[in-house]
């Protein structure tokens, strides 16, 4: 174990170190390649054995990827926005297909216009593409979550997205624990699913008739499902073994007795804590949930949490457009019928406008004094 | 209740020999003339050509006219002819308009 300043990119290049990829296909983009500059770097001084394969696009990364899961090696990518939509059919394909491919994405703004900085609506783009997606609220978390996300993945047999944010996390240095690597052995031991098999050749992705499609659907859901308790395993399992224990698919904090509770995702988590330390210390009953797993969908854990409280404040760093932000919309489908609590939703921080602690604040003091009926959400910042 | 199948949508080759799709709407297919170039039967990308006691072999269950085994065949020996011809034909064959 040692402890080192960590971009998030290179959180996510360490996590993928000491799972032991076999195998990373990569396509530049900004801001996730330092991760595979560092992946790459690895492969070079020899601290990892794996085949690093370059391609001319993202579609074509995530494809070679594919591939190599599909031949049975643990395989690994990285990307952001434009690659990761320009990848949305090998998503795809890698759900349908059932494989354990771990890709880190460090969330971007979508184009048009162009844009480089911060925001999750990449991530939110992929919210029906069959990949489970956990979002990291610091270097640290991606590093742990990146492991995480194999033994998760290898569980269910679906695909998983480690969502971190572009500049807020991956090019932030932060300290960051890695752990040995012997312990990371002991808790991911590499198991093969292979598929190809020279002596028994199949098709892979062969045409469905009517008469099982659906049943496909059903079954690769049914593992989504089963992730619901898979990952609150995985998580405590590994907080015994790592001494992190970053909870499952939500995170409650000072909720005890909170009247008013926030929800987030991603980076957005870390100043949110700081201002509910900030406003209990003025003696205000407010809480946090983190949603650590958007995919899947934590219903049954946010209604317990969020039983006890009278008003949700959502913040969305992404926008579908004549609808809000995601989370604030899953958060009201998943509270509906449950209680006559009153859920605001923001727009915030999109294509990388400043959304930090002061902003917190006012968006939770303008929440306290709206009480809204309509299922909109309020653009705030602009 | 959902049916029981394998994990990964996989199938052994030759499932789809069953319902012959490509029957319905080949435009042409392959006849074997005189191929003796056994390659020929590496360049199918449905696996309609195979290699049966020493000769190329068709299976126009599997086929579907792309033709390409005509194209590589390195005799010549292999030609398209359209799936309809004659009166009821769209696709004329060349020396009989």
């Amino acid at each position: 174990m040692s402890t080192t300043l960590l971009t998030g990119s290179e959180a996510a290049a360490y996590g993928a170190k000491l799972a032991k990829i076999e195998v990373i296909a990569y396509y530049p983009i900004t801001p996730a390649f330092p991760a595979m500059e560092r992946v790459s770097k690895f492969i070079q001084d020899g601290e990892l054995k794996a085949n690093f394969v370059r391609v001319e696009s993202d579609h074509s990364a995530l494809a070679a990827t594919l591939g190599a899961s599909l031949a049975g090696a643990r395989a690994f990518t990285v990307t952001n926005s434009q690659g990761l939509l320009y990848m949305t059919e090998v998503c795809y394909h890698t759900a349908g297909l059932r494989q354990p491919v771990v890709m880190a994405c460090a969330n971007r703004a979508l184009s048009a216009p162009h844009s480089r900085f911060p925001e999750q609506g990449d991530a939110v783009s992929q919210g029906a593409n069959g990949w489970i997606q956990l979002f990291c609220e610091n270097n640290q978390e991606v590093l742990d979550n990146t492991i995480q996300a194999f033994k998760i993945a290898e569980t269910v047999k679906l695909p998983v997205l480690v969502n971190y944010e572009g500049y807020v996390q991956s090019h932030t240095l932060e300290e960051v624990v890695i752990p040995d690597q012997e312990k990371v052995n002991a808790f991911l031991p590499l198991v093969r699913f292979k598929t190809l098999d020279v002596e028994n050749p199949q098709g892979v992705n062969t045409v469905t008739s009517p008469d099982f499609y659906m049943d496909y659907k059903f079954r690769q859901n049914e593992a989504m499902n089963e992730a619901v308790k898979v990952i609150g395993e995985v998580a405590e399992t590994y907080g015994q073994e790592f001494g992190r224990n970053w909870s499952g698919l939500i995170e409650t904090y000072k909720m005890d007795g909170a009247e008013h509770a926030l929800v987030c995702m991603g980076s957005m988590v870390s100043e949110a804590r700081l201002a509910v330390d900030e406003l209990r210390s003025q003696g205000k009953k407010v809480g946090l949930v983190k949603v650590r797993a958007w995919r899947p969908f934590p219903v049954e854990a946010l209604r317990a949490s969020l039983k006890k409280v009278n008003k949700v404040t959502v913040f969305d760093k992404n926008i579908v457009y004549g609808m809000g932000g995601a989370l604030g919309t899953e958060v009201r489908g998943a509270l509906y019928g449950q209680a006559s609590l009153n859920v605001n939703s923001y727009i915030v921080g999109l294509g990388g406008r400043k959304f930090g602690l002061n902003e917190i604040k006012q968006v939770i003091e303008l929440s306290e004094k709206t009480v809204k009926q309509d299922v909109i959400s309020e653009w705030f910042g602009l | 209740m959902a049916k029981n199948l394998p994990i990964v949508p996989t199938a052994k080759p030759g499932s789809m020999a069953e319902t012959p799709a490509g029957s319905t709407w080949r435009e042409k297919r392959p006849v074997l003339m005189n191929c003796t170039c056994l390659e020929v039967t590496l360049y199918c990308p449905d696996g309609a050509l195979s290699i049966v006691e020493g000769k190329v072999s068709l299976d126009l269950n599997l086929c579907k006219g792309c033709g390409i085994c005509a194209n590589e065949c390195k005799d010549g020996g292999i030609q398209m002819v359209p799936e309809y011809t004659g009166a009821q034909g769209v696709f004329p064959v060349k020396g009989e308009e």
